[in-house]
């Protein structure tokens, strides 16, 4: 099934069209993977997505229901969660604090469960889940550490903690290895495809094609706001409009 | 799901300050009594720009420090001046409740436009709303007065035997508000929806990602901030007898703002700490007035410079200080040997 539906969505900023009628079909329970050089787009699919920016032309369907002119809050809300390219953390709480806050949605007495495909499990106390998800993302030992003082690499992985409170069923993921070390990387990696495994659908942008063909089941490439080839790992790297396009002509031997 | 942890503590610290409150009232209800006349009415003032103060931290904690909010409390002093002087005069109280309403609803008015800005922004975008509404206090002279403002405003009306025309006697209604409004207040900011504003002003990208609705949680501490200017107006104008369109211009204003630099707004304290040292600069120099406002400017400048945070840090560095000490000197071996393991 089908559980983001993105058709011919446009958007432009003046004269400048940044995306150029994009249509992306994700099903459930897939690793997808955006990929496409600097400024082809990537971030502003995301935006689009994600309700920050509201498309010129096109719809976006989300489980079924239309979520175009949405605003974020209301699409997360649903159950389509995303992080940001440079880090977004609450820097001066705890990491507690943050996965904390990031329950937002589920705390307070009114608060009902929502019936979703995540295989998360179910607590009654927001205390058990943060629980659970901080040792899930590895993150017990630095519960008590204002989210500040923690390196690059575990400050991104405590992003993607608070966006997992949320219990997304689609999980947006804009850059999640960018500025990670090698060992980092491939932790983080390991982190993603078990989100998977907990029925948790992901899309992740990525700019280093390299790090991503491992985890993603199906790679879709964007150039200047149009998408010029999908596929698996192999098809993508090989097909040479990728090649042209993305990893340029002098790095067709390195790649 | 339910947050316990969280919410057990909030009620503990808001039971201590409760009982805080108690012990202290006592002192607050007797304090006129072993006063001067002058001295009380400064006491009034005080606790009225108290009220003020309460009401515009809690715009603060949305993360924009609003330059409307002592315009807003116009609102409610010329609702009240002007109902109570008209041929069939309100209640007192009734106008008093108004005020706060209407100061409120100026407040949700302008909040679509004036928080779509941010940081210098919203000051900026908020000392126009602010002015342009002091400007219709002079142009609408019909029935605002217009410059000469509105005199003779009748003192409240006595209820349950309680006289309101001494300055005690107001000074008691200024505190009940001032106590009701501040530990309301005070629950609220502890509160999950006091966090989850104060975590929007820190990150509202992240926030709104989370599903928090930002928007909302920019409006509602800026909207129940300008009630509360609207109530402080009401007594404010009421309690001069007289008020004109000076009276909430950028003076008063200014005041509020210096006193939440100098005191700092991350606790619910601060500014009140910051209003205590400012009027008491004022009194001190009382006979040197026209250089009251060099040295709060100065004032300003120095925190800035010296102590981010303000007062209320400088406050907590010395409470630590204090304590470290006490529980060093409790544990110290009786042969006065030195612990730890400096070396």
């Amino acid at each position: 099934m089908t559980i983001l539906a993105v058709n011919n969505v446009a958007k432009r900023f003046g004269k400048l069209a940044a995306v150029k009628g994009i249509t992306l079909e994700i099903p459930e329970g897939q690793i997808r993977a955006l990929i496409g050089p600097n400024g082809s787009g990537k971030t502003t699919m995301f935006h689009l997505i994600s309700g920050f920016l509201r498309p010129t032309s096109g719809d976006i369907r989300f489980q079924g229901h239309s979520i175009k002119g949405k605003r974020p809050h209301q699409i997360a809300k649903r159950g389509l969660v995303r992080t940001f390219q440079l880090t977004s953390i609450y820097r001066e709480m705890t990491v507690r604090e943050n996965v904390t806050m990031g329950h937002h949605i589920h705390a307070g007495r009114r608060a009902r469960p929502r019936p979703t495909l995540e295989k998360l499990p179910r607590f009654e106390a927001v205390e058990e889940s943060t629980g659970w998800i901080l040792d899930f993302m590895g993150l017990s030992d630095e519960a008590e550490t204002t989210a500040r003082l923690l390196p690059a690499g575990m400050q991104r992985v405590l992003s993607i903690a608070t966006a997992l409170a949320v219990r997304p069923t689609l999980l947006m993921l804009d850059e999640p290895l960018a500025g990670l070390n090698p060992t980092e990387k491939s932790d983080v990696a390991q982190k993603i495809a078990s989100l998977r495994d907990h029925g948790i659908t992901i899309l992740l942008v990525e700019h280093d094609v390299r790090s991503v063909l491992s985890v993603c089941e199906l790679i879709t490439v964007i150039d200047f706001g149009e998408k010029i080839a999908e596929g698996t790992a192999d098809e993508v790297t090989s097909n040479p409009a990728v090649i042209e396009a993305y990893l340029g002509k002098q790095s067709r031997h390195d790649a | 799901m339910i947050s316990r942890s969280a919410n057990a503590q909030a009620n503990r610290i808001f039971l201590r300050a409760c009982i805080g409150t108690a012990v202290v009232l006592p002192l607050l209800v007797a304090l006129p009594h072993a006063l001067t006349i002058y001295w009380q009415s400064v006491l009034v003032l005080f606790t009225i720009n108290a009220v003020l103060l309460i009401g515009y931290r809690l715009i603060t904690t949305m993360g924009g420090w609003s330059f409307a909010h002592i315009s807003t409390a116009g609102l409610g002093a010329y609702t009240t001046a002007i109902l109570t002087t008209i041929e069939t005069p309100w209640s007192f109280w009734a106008t008093f409740i108004l005020g706060a309403l209407i100061a409120g609803a100026f407040a949700l008015l302008i909040s679509y436009p004036v928080l779509r800005t941010r940081h210098y922004y919203f000051f900026l975008s908020t000392f126009a709303a602010g002015e342009a509404l002091r400007q219709c206090y002079v142009q609408f002279s019909g029935i605002t007065g217009g410059t000469y403002g509105i005199s003779f405003i009748p003192r409240p009306e006595p209820i349950l035997g309680l006289d309101f025309a001494t300055s005690t006697g107001f000074y008691y209604i200024a505190l009940a508000l001032a106590v009701l409004v501040g530990l309301a207040l005070y629950r609220f900011d502890l509160s999950r929806l006091g966090r989850t504003i104060k975590a929007v002003a820190a990150n509202e990208e992240l926030s709104e990602s989370i599903g928090i609705n930002t928007w909302a949680l920019r409006t509602l501490p800026f909207v129940m901030g300008s009630v509360v200017a609207g109530a402080g107006g009401v007594l404010y104008g009421n309690f001069n007898g007289a008020i004109n369109p000076l009276d909430f211009g950028t003076v008063l204003m200014f005041k509020l703002v210096a006193a939440a630099i100098v005191g700092g707004v991350t606790t619910f304290f601060g500014p009140l700490l910051g209003l205590l040292y400012l009027t008491a600069l004022e009194e001190i120099f009382r006979d040197w007035a026209q250089w009251v406002p060099l040295f709060w400017g100065v004032s300003v400048v120095a925190v800035i410079l010296l102590s981010e945070g303000g007062l209320e840090m400088v406050a907590i560095r010395l409470g630590r200080r204090a304590r470290r000490w006490w529980a060093g000197r409790a544990n110290r071996p009786p042969d006065g040997e030195r612990t730890g393991s400096g070396r």
